[in-house]
């Protein structure tokens, strides 16, 4: 079903016709669908194998195309003096967030169509807009401003950067920008939807940045361990939610954490929280205490908002 | 890098990725690089492939058994077994374009082999350039569909 609606997307994407936010968008999706990445590379595979029986190591549009990627994902200058610490925005997504552009679809042609029938059979007295449960997706999609149906790509990657307890020049209060200035100290352990996973230790601080933000947010960033125990990171104890402003560039988020401290060594998994208003921290609580500690991965928390999650081990 | 991770990823979409991942990470990890330390060509090499196994491992994944892991290991062009695929591959793409028509046989090696331009395809072939899209997309699908093709041409880039 999905192949059926992303085909033409493909293919114009395998014939580098496609635009390059149109291709972010599909490649965003073609991470979390197997069929639809299961037919891009068989035609990518082939255009290439063209390309290879001509000497070359891989096709011209292909080339373009990574360039195009590339120079799309890149900073600019500017941004990389504004935003102290810089990684990569990557239009990768695996995570449950990624499959939300089968639901958009799916909302797209299937509640029109229920909607159809329904004003058939029941004319005189129906309702053929049925409110949305507040806490379906949909209401989440189109937050996001995605009125045309088309996939937003996550609201925002969150970037984990950590650095070892002792390494001159990164202390409990280091900032992005204390950091960027001695880069050899501070390394990238997650890039939160599209790595999916990250590793650190207990001897680790850790420092959240949000990067690509596509709309005003409050942001709240919790991490749930194996015991079900709830930290809050952002915003940092005793501190109101603030809210930010959309921003293509790395946005600082408080203060780095000390693993060691109050941590236990094990799966933590990691939600930021990007939502219109002002999130209840009780409510938070009760949506972390509701999710499948055995399940593998960061379940999606039962929040209608949008929300980036991804897992941090957590080594000795 | 793209044979490098070649050796870690067969399929063309997480060849892509990784190929765009580690050139971001080595755009970010510059400033690291020492020049007195070495050649900038093994440290990317030693970050790509590093890369590429962090990749793996959040997939769960091991790099196949036969990967070849020899940084240094570049595949010669000489390798009589990839010559050998190449030419089963160059065999297969001209009976695919025998059994073509001769309007498509030209879009086909101009803009499929040759990689050429749309527009200078539709000037070369004398049709429009939408025509030459349509016949290019109409050709890879024809293609994919050749099992004999597919299976030359997955010789020379993996299945």
């Amino acid at each position: 079903m999905s192949v059926w609606f992303h085909r033409g997307a493909i293919r114009r994407a395998v014939a580098g016709d496609l635009s390059e936010p149109a291709e972010r968008r599909l490649r965003a999706h073609l991470h979390g669908c197997q069929a639809c990445r299961a037919h891009y590379d068989e035609l990518a595979g082939i255009a290439e194998a063209f390309a290879v029986t001509r000497g070359a190591t891989g096709t011209a549009a292909g080339v373009a195309r990574e360039r195009a990627r590339l120079l799309a994902a890149l900073p600019s200058p500017e941004e990389q003096i504004a935003g102290g610490l810089d990684a990569t925005r990557l239009p990768a997504s695996r995570t449950a967030r990624a499959r939300r552009p089968t639901l958009t679809w799916a909302v797209a042609f299937l509640v029109p169509a229920a909607a159809a029938a329904l004003w058939l059979v029941v004319r005189p007295a129906s309702h053929p807009n049925p409110p949305a449960h507040p806490d379906s997706g949909a209401g989440s999609v189109a937050w996001r401003g995605s009125s045309s149906g088309e996939d937003p790509g996550p609201p925002a990657s969150l970037l984990v950067f950590a650095s070892r307890k002792g390494s001159s020049k990164s202390t409990s209060k280091s900032t992005p920008a204390d950091a960027a200035a001695a880069p050899p100290h501070v390394r990238l352990v997650a890039d939160l939807p599209a790595s999916g996973e990250g590793r650190v230790s207990r001897g680790d601080f850790v420092q959240f940045v949000l990067r690509g933000l596509q709309a005003k947010a409050f942001v709240t960033v919790i991490g749930i361990d194996d015991e079900g125990e709830v930290h809050t990171y952002v915003p940092p104890a005793g501190s109101e939610v603030v809210s930010h402003e959309p921003s293509p560039s790395s946005i600082s988020l408080g203060s780095s954490v000390d693993l060691g401290s109050g941590h236990r060594t094990g799966r933590l998994r990691l939600y930021a929280l990007m939502s219109p208003s002002a999130l209840d921290p009780a409510r938070i609580r009760v949506a972390a205490g509701r999710i499948d500690l055995k399940q593998t991965g960061a379940p999606p928390l039962d929040l209608p908002v949008p929300q980036v999650a991804g897992v941090l081990t957590i080594g000795p | 890098m793209r044979s490098l991770v070649a050796r870690f990823f067969s399929r063309p979409f997480e060849r892509e990725e990784a190929v765009q991942e580690i050139w971001l990470l080595a755009h970010r990890m510059v400033a690291a690089y020492d020049p007195e330390r070495g050649q900038i060509l093994p440290w990317l090499r030693a970050l790509g492939a590093n890369r590429c196994k962090e990749l793996l491992r959040a997939q769960g994944r091991r790099p196949a058994p036969d990967v070849n892991l020899d940084l240094e290991a570049v595949a010669e062009p000489s390798d009589p077994e990839q010559v050998a695929q190449t030419a089963r591959a160059r065999a297969a793409v001209a009976r695919f374009e025998r059994a073509l028509g001769a309007e498509e046989a030209g879009v086909f090696r101009l803009s499929l082999v040759e990689e050429r331009a749309h527009e200078e395809v539709a000037r070369a072939v004398g049709i429009t350039v939408r025509r030459c899209k349509y016949l290019r997309m109409k050709l890879l699908l024809r293609a994919a569909a050749d099992a004999e093709l597919r299976r030359a041409l997955a010789e020379v880039t993996g299945p």
